[in-house]
């Protein structure tokens, strides 16, 4: 029977292990093989060992500036991401069940559409006379059109409004399960509502916040179809470089440790984040202890 | 002061709801815009450039192997993940948690640097005697691993609410696990599953990072074409009318999705 349950066990597991493993996790291994082979031409290389592709990363500042224009833009717009999300999230999770499930399937939109569809749409609105100029110049807001295409501005606008939905979710979640005769229990103690919202509601949001910004920061930082449409060649970060270099130029070698330098440093950056996240958490444990006895 | 704070609060949200789904609303006006560039406001309306996507076989082709792909590629993940997720669910083992998070990284690992590798390795694949890169199968099994872990994840949440006494009174009354399975697990869970079929087969229809690096040249999808003629030749109005009625046809979806399936709580 025990051995019989094992055997069904593993037939169940078998074709998701098989897709997960062999097309997902091998191919990361296939990358961090190529780095070190050397390039010959376009896409062909040969397996001889080579440092050669790290060493082009800082052979000029033009990469290293790449890096860090991506991890700039991509600070920005993951901030202002979280302060848009955050009242939305608030609203969204305190709605009636009906009515917070027709508010969710609208906010997942942009998820279900797809890059491709939101950057077609913010390109159209971005045109020279396109909606935002018209509004703009409607409002005596500008005086000519401005050019948001092919500017960071641009960028960024197109990256917070396509991230707005995966920081909207978790937070949605990790609000909607703190118990409202918490917040009730504070305001009766006299703290109003500003106070009530910092001391109460956000810090037993973290969870929510942190897993929402982690995400955004990790898509934000490898966007390849926002900047490359709106940036119009431009502004390149590391994507729209990553994507040149292994469909254009053909080279594999430099792509790979282009991208693999670049995931180690997103890597560190993401462990220091969710170190401080779990150190605030600590030190805002207090307030949830408070506000627990009051109701009591 | 408490109802000032309440009604700037639903102010904000509606204002940050209209920019969330601005681009959307934007695609379906100006499919119906006179104008070619654009102008707000429009100049007029028209259904020109419906005209035209009705008789462009290239956009109809390109929708067509989207569908194939979005539809094999489900079907590969409903395989896969609904077994999958019941193993995970119900059955304690060691590495049970490790697994779950192996299955679910897809959705948080950078699919820009996957895509790059899996590159590598299908140019070494063959079938045939010709290289998997390109070819109807490495799309749809590149599909297949975007597609799986929200497959995973929703029916996860699904089985979650089938009460294990409900399998075990089954059982006890006669049924062998397979019937059991057949006639009381997969009837509840069910909205779950339909819910992850509909919703991977939309993320692979829409895909474009993953599919502008492995298809080739035979199976252009319907959103790698739209990336590489905004890239050339910058954007026209057939392009918007094709994404406008994409859009429009997931919209509708998700409307009767949240209704009939409730949708949202599986998010």
């Amino acid at each position: 029977m025990q051995s019989r349950k094992k055997g069904s066990l593993i037939l169940l597991l078998l074709p998701a292990s098989l897709i997960i493993g062999v097309i997902f996790l091998l191919p990361f291994i296939f990358l961090l093989v190529q780095s070190f082979w050397t390039y010959e031409s376009s896409f062909v290389s040969k397996p001889v060992f080579t440092l050669a592709n790290y060493a082009k990363i800082f052979q000029d500042t033009y990469y290293l500036q790449v890096y860090l224009r991506t991890i700039k833009l991509s600070l920005i717009s993951t901030g202002i991401t979280l302060l848009l999300s955050y009242p939305l999230a608030r609203f969204i999770s305190r709605l009636k069940t009906g009515l917070k499930g027709f508010m969710l399937t609208l906010i997942a939109l942009p998820m279900i559409g797809g890059a491709m569809i939101q950057t077609m749409g913010w390109m159209a609105m971005m045109m020279r006379y396109g909606m935002l100029n018209g509004i703009l110049m409607g409002l005596g807001l500008a005086k000519e059109p401005v050019a948001f295409l092919g500017s960071e501005l641009g960028i960024v606008i197109g990256l917070v409004q396509s991230f707005i939905p995966l920081m909207v979710l978790p937070l949605v979640t990790s609000l909607g399960a703190i118990d409202v005769t918490l917040e009730d229990a504070a305001k009766s103690l006299g703290a109003n509502s500003l106070r009530t919202f910092f001391e109460v509601v956000l810090p037993l949001s973290l969870p929510g916040a942190a897993a929402g910004t982690i995400l955004t920061l990790m898509m934000n930082l490898t966007m390849f179809v926002t900047p490359s449409i709106l940036g119009q060649n431009k502004i390149m970060v590391f994507g729209t470089i990553a994507y040149q270099q292994a469909i254009s130029v053909g080279n594999w070698p430099f792509a790979s440790a282009f991208a693999i330098f670049f995931i180690m440093a997103v890597f560190i950056f993401a462990m220091l984040a969710m170190k401080v996240t779990s150190a605030i958490q600590k030190s805002t444990k207090q307030p949830k202890a408070a506000a627990k006895g009051a109701q009591a | 002061m408490e109802k000032l704070n309440r009604i700037l609060l639903i102010i904000f949200s509606i204002l940050i709801l209209i920019f969330v789904l601005s681009p959307i609303f934007v695609l379906i006006i100006s499919s119906f815009n006179e104008s070619r560039y654009f102008e707000f406001p429009p100049t007029g309306f028209t259904f020109e450039w419906y005209k035209a996507f009705y008789k462009s076989e290239e956009y109809q082709k390109a929708l067509l192997i989207s569908l194939r792909v979005a539809l094999t590629a489900a079907g590969i993940g409903l395989l896969a993940g609904v077994p999958a997720a019941f193993a995970l669910d119900r059955y304690k083992f060691k590495g049970n948690a490790v697994m779950q998070s192996i299955f679910l990284s897809p959705l948080m690992l950078p699919q820009i640097i996957w895509a790059l590798g899996l590159i590598q390795f299908f140019s070494i694949v063959q079938i045939g005697g010709r290289s998997i890169l390109g070819s109807f199968a490495g799309i749809v099994l590149a599909h297949s691993v975007i597609i799986l872990p929200y497959v995973i994840r929703m029916v996860l949440t699904s089985l979650k609410y089938v009460e294990v006494d409900l399998e075990s009174a089954a059982m006890s009354l006669g049924a062998k696990p397979i019937r059991t399975f057949l006639e009381v697990t997969i009837p509840i869970i069910l909205p779950g599953v339909l819910v992850s079929a509909v919703f991977g087969f939309m993320v692979s229809f829409t895909d474009v990072v993953v599919s502008s690096f492995v298809a080739g040249t035979r199976y252009i999808t319907f959103p790698v074409r739209m990336y590489s003629e905004i890239r050339t030749e910058g954007l026209d109005p057939l392009a918007v009318t094709v994404s406008a009625f994409v859009v429009i046809f997931i919209v509708i979806i998700a409307m009767i999705g949240e209704r009939t399936a409730k949708w949202s709580r599986f998010f």
